[in-house]
């Protein structure tokens, strides 16, 4: 299933994104904490669609690797 | 701003760097282990080149999902220059700020992150290899 890629690209962006967090706080202090509705919003569609990207590199480079040769050989028996 | 520069250009040294370690690596200690004695399997410690490999992949990924953000949030555009901040000087120099400081800051826990992995790794291959040894021993 080739699930290391997605575990290698969550675990890299969460750790990036904590710095950021902590890089923003240093910056504003609390105020970090209180976030308006519409940026939370924003924030939500914005960790879904980095979810969806992840999931679509994924599937991109399982179709191209074909670790099973599922694709392969679905090609040459036609 | 272009925080995600540093690590992604970490990431692509020590890419390159695991390719060339890969090339000139010698062969891993490895020990045959056989637990009902008949199959007969092989146990064997990581090479560096792959733990690198790791460390490569945990950046870029992070790299190109946060690329990814900053171009929800418009900070990077598909015209010259790319990135709005470097549109103008000032812009400018508070994006290589930013990359001097967020991005070498993230470049650095990534890498941090990976040399923990690094030492449980060391530790859970000795203990299996240990194993290994006295399995096959009272075999």
């Amino acid at each position: 299933m080739n699930l290391g890629l997605l575990c290698w690209m969550f675990w890299g962006a969460s750790a990036m994104w904590f710095v950021d967090a902590i890089v923003e706080y240093l910056d504003i202090g609390s105020e970090y904490f209180n976030p308006a509705p519409a940026d939370m919003l924003n924030d939500l569609f914005l960790g879904l669609s980095v979810v969806a990207l992840a999931l679509v590199i994924w599937i991109i480079v399982l179709l191209i690797k074909d670790p099973k040769g599922v694709i392969k050989s679905k090609i040459f028996r036609k | 701003m272009a925080c995600f520069a540093a690590p992604a250009a970490e990431a692509i040294i020590v890419a390159a760097a695991s390719k060339i370690i890969e090339k000139n690596e010698n062969k891993s200690e490895e020990i045959e282990v056989s637990f009902d004695g008949i199959n007969v399997e092989s146990a064997h410690k990581i090479p560096f080149s792959r733990k690198l490999r790791w460390l490569s992949f945990i950046q870029l990924g992070g790299a190109v999902l946060l690329m990814f953000e900053h171009i929800w949030h418009g900070e990077i555009v598909p015209f010259f220059p790319f990135l709005t901040a470097a549109s103008d000087t000032v812009s400018l120099g508070q994006m290589l700020y930013e990359i001097a400081t967020t991005g070498v800051a993230m470049a650095v826990f990534t890498t941090a992150i990976w040399l923990v992995m690094l030492g449980v790794s060391a530790v859970i291959e000795k203990r299996a290899i240990r194993e290994a040894k006295a399995i096959s021993k009272t075999k």
